[in-house]
């Protein structure tokens, strides 16, 4: 089966030359969950940055095929357009901007892409009174600006609720879990979960097991240093949740 | 001692290459205004960078041009400018001389007198003397305006009326080296409603300036809802409005500075009566190579005065703009309630903004607040747009916009709104690309 993205000997760094991502290989394939986990400053969110197109970050060696394309090739709205998105681990206040006028610009966007007219007033509406529904989004904040305003879970709840909205065939879950209570990540994972199917794909970045007790992966890697140092089953989560990371870099230093 | 021999030289010269007749009025009040007014002309400098109102926006290089007033008879088609959409009374003033072939009286309305303010001096002479001059200050372009103005508006509504149609005062700047000055005077009478637009537009006009002044009195229980456009070519614009409000009365000033090489607007109300409210605001969008300059003065005289100022800059490349605000409370004015906020963006490393908010209170039982905040644009928030798919350039003027549309959105006048976003859109198209 064809993979969804293939990320190859991925390197990048920032622009003062700090190296981040010293070869990162990974493939995931459709109706795939991927965790990646790893501690603090591994490199965690500058992957999924550089996979949405953060400007910050410079690739300087490596290649990632999404779809049967040059993914680092595209713009950052073509990646979006073409089907990826990443929910942000802090996403931005915009206030100005009603949340339903951003995704209303957004849709149609994405659909002009596609070589389609825009979306008609009433499935507009339908949809977003069935996703907002997913996620039990307060019909408030809708009208609100974007995220303006906002606790940490209706933040998280809002970009699950785009997601469901722009129905992406890979989504990039950045720390999604941090600063969720039991309740909002229960909720949130209820969302990811009724939107998987098995033509899109997952990954999960995550800093606790926690969120993958409600989000099942089918492969955990770990990031370290900016590589993958080890994938396994799920299970592997448990592993690190019990024994920490340091027995895997100590494995890695002794190799 | 020479020095100043020079600065007062200066501002002989300036009058001598101002090709423009001085006024006089068979009003004795009127008379004695202008001959007062051109005695401390004489004895003034040129405004200059070393006093502190003109530190940071250089008048210097428009004072050393020469003007002349020059009437023009040309005819034009008023209706390509975008602010004639609005249903309106519209004046049309060339130069500072009322067109009266140009102007649109749509609809006329009992107790509301819309009257050429030469001819109003003889006319409503109870009022002239009784209001003219009262409300402005005694600086150098009040004092140059007094003089030398050449035609104006005289705008009165009468007790108990609301007016049902805007009044816009329509300025055309045409020719080169042209010199534009109207004087103006509105009043409100008790619980009487206006709504005025006020745009400054151009037609080919280059090296050109303007010195428009308008005094407004919003008498007891008045609400005036005032909006100024400002566009337009290589030229200057003083704009100079002065407000004085009575008991109860509402004042809605709204503000956008879009195109001009230099703008400098001194606004400032006073707020004689009790508990008034007014609302100043806003928005400033200067290009390359231009300057403008925003100065308020918020004068509260009395108790239980509400005021609320928020003022936003977008500056571009190469561009200078100034935030002087200022909020004055008397020791009268107990019971204050004063908010004053200027937010700015810089496009660029090159652009120049300063911002001067500032409290002066002397009253001990009021709440006044100020706030001044100046930064980049927010590549974070246009990065999350993309992410979602929307365009580069979507995402800036979607953000450029919501920054904007805070003070365009306070217009009550769905119409005048609608004729300031496409204003601004216009502009922001030209000015990001």
């Amino acid at each position: 089966m064809d993979s969804i993205i293939k990320i190859k000997n991925l390197h990048a760094e920032l622009s003062d030359g700090t190296k981040i991502l010293n070869g990162v290989n990974l493939e995931v394939k459709p109706g795939e969950i991927h965790a990646i986990m790893g501690p603090n400053g591994s490199g965690k969110s500058t992957l999924a940055s550089v996979l949405a197109g953060r400007e910050d970050y410079i690739v300087t060696e490596g290649e990632v095929e999404y779809n049967g394309m040059d993914l680092l090739d595209l713009s950052p709205e073509d990646r979006a357009r073409e089907g990826v998105f990443l929910a942000f681990q802090y996403p931005v206040e915009i206030p100005g901007v009603s949340n339903i006028n951003f995704l209303k610009t957004s849709i149609n966007e994405i659909r002009a892409y596609k070589g389609e007219g825009p979306i008609s007033a009433k499935e507009f509406l339908g949809m977003v009174s069935e996703k907002s529904k997913l996620v039990e989004l307060d019909n408030k904040l809708k009208n609100r600006s974007v995220n303006e305003g906002f606790s940490g879970g209706e933040k998280k709840r809002n970009e699950i609720f785009q997601m469901a909205m722009l129905e992406p065939k890979l989504a990039i879950l950045d720390e999604t879990d941090s600063g969720l209570d039991i309740d909002a990540l229960r909720i949130v994972a209820h969302g990811v979960n009724t939107l998987k199917s098995s033509e899109n794909a997952s990954i999960v970045i995550t800093h606790y097991q926690r969120l993958l007790d409600y989000i099942v992966p089918d492969i955990v890697h770990v990031l370290w240093n900016g590589r993958i140092i080890k994938s396994g089953p799920k299970e592997l989560a448990l592993e690190l949740e019990d024994k920490g990371y340091d027995w895997l870099k100590k494995e890695v230093i002794t190799e | 001692m020479e020095a100043a021999v020079s600065e007062k030289n200066s501002v002989s010269v300036f009058l001598e290459n101002l090709d423009v007749s001085e006024n006089t009025s068979n009003n004795s009040y009127v008379s004695e205004v202008i001959s007062e007014a051109k005695d401390r002309l004489l004895n003034s400098k040129l405004p200059n960078k070393k006093q502190e109102s003109w530190k940071y926006s250089k008048i210097a290089p428009w004072l050393k041009k020469k003007y002349c007033c020059s009437r023009s008879n040309e005819d034009f088609d008023i209706s390509a400018y975008a602010s004639t959409s609005v249903n309106a009374n519209t004046l049309v003033f060339v130069n500072g001389y009322y067109r009266d072939d140009l102007s649109i009286l749509r609809d006329s309305q009992n107790g509301v007198i819309i009257q050429n303010m030469t001819e109003a001096v003889d006319l409503f002479k109870d009022d002239i003397d009784k209001y003219y001059n009262k409300a402005k200050d005694a600086s150098f372009f009040a004092d140059l305006n007094t003089v030398y103005h050449t035609n104006g508006v005289f705008i009165k509504v009468d007790e108990n009326v609301i007016a049902e149609t805007t009044v816009h005062l329509l300025h055309i700047q045409t020719g080169t080296g042209t010199i534009a000055q109207s004087r103006n005077l509105v009043i409100l009478e008790k619980n009487s409603k206006l709504d005025i637009l006020e745009s400054q537009l151009e037609l080919n006009a280059s090296d050109s300036i303007s010195n428009h002044l308008s005094e407004f009195f919003v008498n007891e229980n008045a609400l005036l809802n005032y909006t100024l456009i400002q566009k337009g070519g290589d030229n200057a614009a003083i704009h100079s409005n002065y407000f004085i409000q009575e008991d109860f009365s509402k004042l809605n000033s709204n503000v956008f500075s879009l195109q001009k090489k230099f703008i400098r607007n001194n606004h400032s109300v006073r707020t004689v009566g009790t508990d008034t409210e007014t609302r100043l605001n806003g928005s400033f969008m200067p290009g390359a190579n231009e300057q403008f300059d925003n100065r308020t003065l918020l004068d509260h005289r009395n108790v239980r005065g509400y005021s609320e100022e928020v003022y936003k800059g977008i500056l571009f490349e190469k561009s200078n703009a100034v935030f002087y605000g200022r909020i004055f409370v008397d020791q009268k004015a107990q019971q204050t309630n004063a908010y004053l906020n200027n937010s700015n963006i810089l496009m660029d490393d090159s652009a120049r903004m300063h911002s001067k908010p500032e409290l002066e209170i002397y009253a001990d039982d009021v709440k006044c607040s100020h706030g001044s905040a100046t930064g980049d644009f927010d590549t974070e928030a246009q990065f999350y747009l993309q992410a979602r798919g929307i365009s580069l350039d979507s995402a800036r003027k979607m953000l450029i916009h919501a920054f904007m549309n805070e003070v365009s959105g306070k217009i009550e006048n769905i119409e005048i709104r609608d004729v300031v976003n496409s204003y601004m859109n216009e502009r922001m198209m030209k000015l990001d690309q």
